[in-house]
């Protein structure tokens, strides 16, 4: 086991330094000089080059990199040129809302989708499977920003049943940080009244970014699923007078999470970068809509902390996920060392 | 304000959330319990907090309200009295001398003197951010006396008064305070963390918490000498990276008062049909163009550049820019917009004379040859790529072929660096920084300062480079005047830019909020944000 984890933090680690260099070069091949796009037009030439020398942009590439990736190791990043705040507490501004959002989101994909998944397995070819599979059509068919804008629409505005936009209610003050997850800190500081009102916020923009995955997970388990309850060992479980119930979870469920895990901790780690449209059209102040932001305007310190964070997390959940699987599936660990 | 005007609805579902957050125990609506004048704006991007930072649109707003200036822009554009009680230049042009104003303070109470005024130009000059650059002909400034500061240029310099509306004013004392180890000698970091998240002004507002990319709290300082409007907003949540689609739910809730985002006509038009809410023109001193790139063949034959511009459908165009009744843009006379000195109005409307434009492009050196042009259009403003179609439709009836690109702004902005990467066709809008067009034009037309958007026509000539220069030295404005219409008449029959029209964005508000630059042109302040003083504003129930 610890050769198999060993394995796979170095591999992680390999993935993350080739990440940091690719990201380092992509960002200065977009075209536009940083400095000029920050100060403006009217900037004189000796403020631009003034501010390329404080931002060490006329520095040779290799220098930069090894100052940047010095930096990196600390979680500094630089100053970013857009906001003009170091790019770490811009992070830590934005990240929690964003991981609040991604947690929910994958909440909601996980249980929702692996639920239809199994419902409709279950219930192959009856009404149950035909509206899941309705559902699981439609939550691929249409991508997450319209799914946000519908409900928006329908939820928010003409019904009023949920908040329209933002984290929490402008005449509420929020929970004192300690993880930076809304939800979790007014629970850890009793204050049930600000938990609900974040629960409230968070339905709608998570939801609408969990609908893609959802319907994913779902086509995946009931497609996996149905095919295990054709398989030998269901008849003989069957056979064995074991309960419906018991066959499901026990023989069919099993050998059918496989895949779904591994799709599962990579639908999550994706949301993280599609947060983006969903951000932007809640008003949620996430690292989504910053990272976009900062891509846009060339604003090369934002653009590569945001990336490496990311990359960081995907990295991780995919470690958290094989070693989810490697339990399940106890060749994979086998193979693996 | 606008907790108040609740549909029945909106009233029972905001009653049912308070009770059911109170049974969790907490205080659910102070908003309505205290019924504060509360405005929300709108807006984009990301607010600055620092003011001698930004040139862009929400800093200019949070600038304007945190702090003062020796001088405001009146509606109009001229300049009043502000810090300053009055002021005194010297025969050559190059000394100002300014009495300041007794008894001002700044939020924390500290007494505004010379020395703060000296503290900020001085800020603003060694950091080299934001319009530093209006102020590099200062040679020195100085503290005569606690209430009058001196500033002498390097040689004369006319539009520096108008510069001035720039220069805000920060607390020397709070800001040496708080200052953090930096690259500025014994300045340190000259409080550069310390403003980018506070405020040291003496403004008709003071920051009560700001988070650059969510939302930055103003309160009203009650002690501003310049007083009030009647029922003044009170407190000011300005909201920022709010998008189109947000505010076109969030505006007939009447979460969102005010907002100054470019909306898309169809929102414009859904937001004017929604009880309680107007829409209205804030007019901008500036001018949307085609850049012709002078240095590029063909269009280095004034000949095609005047086909180009004869050619364009300027009806067409102006039809285009009317939403729900309203228009985006004002016909323009040439590179100097209505408004602002040098502004003609006897110079005629150039029309669209496909005749004269087929003469022209016959009188070129590139006569019957097949001419291809490349355009290039900003692409997060989709009314441009109508704008390159018609030009494109134009064109096309004179033989001349129009490839349309539309690139994102770091890549425009890396084209306008040289003449050869410039496009031959760029759609670009430039407007004026301060109340003085000098702003505007010297980017745009002197040669020391190419190799931006604002002049990817690269018409730069030693006559226009003298015009513009003599301008800085006569302090005369009706001289100035005569020599800006001289100099604009040059530059139109240089034909370096197809101008299109003078921009006005459309702001939605809600009808208990009144802004009088929006309401009515003539209390419209020509410059970036000059409408957006909430001193200025009332809401009424």
């Amino acid at each position: 086991m610890i050769r198999f984890l060993s394995h796979r933090l170095l591999s992680g680690l390999i993935v993350i330094v080739g990440v940091s260099v690719l990201i380092f070069l992509l960002a200065r091949v977009i075209p536009g000089d940083p400095a000029r796009l920050a100060l403006g037009p009217e900037a004189s030439n000796e403020q631009v080059e003034a501010m390329r020398q404080q931002m060490g942009f006329d520095r040779p590439l290799v220098e930069q990199y090894a100052r940047f990736i010095t930096g990196a190791v600390q979680f500094d990043f630089g100053r970013s040129l857009y906001t003009d705040q170091p790019v770490s507490s811009d992070i830590a501004a934005g990240f929690p809302a964003t991981l609040e959002l991604v947690l929910y989101s994958g909440l909601s994909m996980t249980i929702l989708g692996v639920g239809l998944g199994i419902a409709s397995a279950h219930y192959k070819d009856r009404w149950l499977d035909n509206a899941a599979r309705l559902f699981s059509l439609l939550g691929v068919a249409l991508p997450n920003f319209v799914w946000a804008l519908l409900m928006m629409i329908v939820l928010a505005f003409w019904y009023q049943w949920l908040p329209l936009s933002g984290r929490l209610s402008e005449w509420l003050t929020p929970p004192p940080h300690v993880t930076g997850l809304y939800t979790v800190d007014a629970l850890i500081a009793g204050q049930w009244g600000v938990a609900l009102d974040a629960l409230l916020h968070i339905i709608l923009p998570a939801f609408a970014l969990s609908l893609s995955g959802m319907a994913q997970i779902s086509r995946l388990t009931r497609t996996n699923m149905v095919d295990s309850y054709d398989r030998p060992y269901v008849e003989f479980a069957r056979a064995y007078g074991l309960s419906e119930t018991s066959v499901a979870f026990k023989w069919a469920l099993r050998p059918a999470l496989i895949p779904t895990l591994m799709i599962l901790g990579m639908q999550i780690v994706a949301l993280l970068g599609n947060a983006f449209l969903v951000e932007t059209i809640f008003m949620w102040p996430g690292l989504a809509k910053y990272g976009v932001n900062a891509i846009v305007r060339k604003d090369l310190n934002a653009v590569v902390g945001v990336v490496m964070v990311i990359s960081f997390f995907f990295v991780l959940v995919n470690m958290i996920v094989d070693t989810v699987v490697s339990f399940i599936d106890p060749k994979i660990r086998l193979k693996s060392s | 304000m606008s907790d108040i005007n609740l549909s029945r609805r909106q009233l029972l579902g905001t009653t049912a959330a308070f009770g059911l957050v109170s049974g969790f125990g907490i205080s659910a609506a102070p908003a309505l319990a205290q019924q504060k004048r509360v405005l929300r704006l709108a807006d984009g991007n990301i607010g600055q907090a620092d003011p001698h930072k930004p040139v862009d649109f929400p800093g200019s707003i949070l600038m304007f309200n945190l702090y003062d200036f020796l001088v405001r822009p009146l509606p109009g554009g001229e300049l009043q009295p502000s810090l300053a009680e009055s002021w005194t230049i010297s025969d050559d042009g190059k000394t100002y001398t300014f009495k300041l104003r007794d008894g001002v303070k700044f939020h924390d109470g500290t007494p505004l003197t010379a020395d703060d005024v000296v503290f900020s130009a001085n800020r603003m000059i060694t950091m080299k951010r934001g319009y530093a650059y209006l102020f590099s002909d200062i040679g020195k400034v100085e503290a005569a006396a606690p209430n009058t500061v001196v500033f002498t240029l390097k040689r004369p310099f006319a539009p520096f008064l108008a510069a001035l509306v720039r220069l805000a004013v920060v607390n020397k004392a709070l800001v040496t305070a708080n200052k953090k180890d930096g690259t500025f000698g014994e300045f340190g970091d000259y409080g550069e963390a310390f403003l980018g998240s506070a405020d040291a002004g003496s403004g008709p507002y003071k920051i009560v918490s700001h988070n650059p990319q969510v939302e930055t709290v103003m309160e009203i300082n009650k002690d501003y000498f310049g007083g009030f409007a009647e029922n003044a907003p009170e407190t000011i949540r300005s909201k920022f990276g709010v998008e189109a689609v947000a505010v076109r739910q969030l505006m007939p809730r009447r979460e969102i008062d005010l907002t100054r985002l470019p909306l898309p006509p169809e929102i414009v038009a859904a937001l004017s049909k929604s009880p309680g809410i107007s829409v209205g023109p804030d007019m901008k001193p500036g001018i949307f163009h085609f850049k012709l790139n002078t240095q590029k063949a063909p269009l280095d034959d004034v000949n095609v550049r005047k086909a180009i511009a004869l050619a364009f459908d300027y009806d067409q165009l102006y039809g285009l820019l009317e939403v729900a009744g309203q228009k985006q843009g004002l016909p323009v006379r040439g590179p100097i917009p209505a408004g602002v000195i040098g502004y003609d109005a006897d110079v005629p409307l150039i029309k669209r004379d496909v005749a004269a434009a087929k003469a022209a492009l016959a009188a070129s050196k590139y006569a019957g040859q097949d001419l291809s042009l490349d355009l290039v259009w900003f692409k997060s403003v989709a009314l441009q790529e109508k704008f390159a179609l018609l030009l494109q439709a134009n064109l096309a009836e004179l033989g001349i072929k129009v490839n349309i690109n539309s690139a994102p702004w770091p890549q425009i902005v890396e084209m306008a660096t040289k003449p050869e990467s410039s496009p031959h066709i760029c759609s670009v809008a430039t407007s004026l920084s301060t109340t003085d067009v000098d702003s505007m034009l010297w980017g745009e037309y002197h040669s020391s300062a190419a190799g931006t958007y604002l002049s990817m026509h690269w018409l730069h000539t030693p006559e226009i480079d003298a015009m513009l220069e003599k301008t800085r030295t006569v302090t005369d404005q009706h001289e100035r005047e005569k020599i800006y219409k001289e100099l604009a008449g040059t530059i139109r029959e240089q034909y370096p830019s197809v101008y299109l029209y003078q921009p006005i964005d459309l702001a939605a508000y809600q009808n208990y909020l009144r802004v009088p630059g929006l309401v009515d042109p003539k209390q419209s302040v020509p410059i970036m944000a000059g409408n957006y003083r909430y001193d200025r504003m009332s809401m009424t129930a």
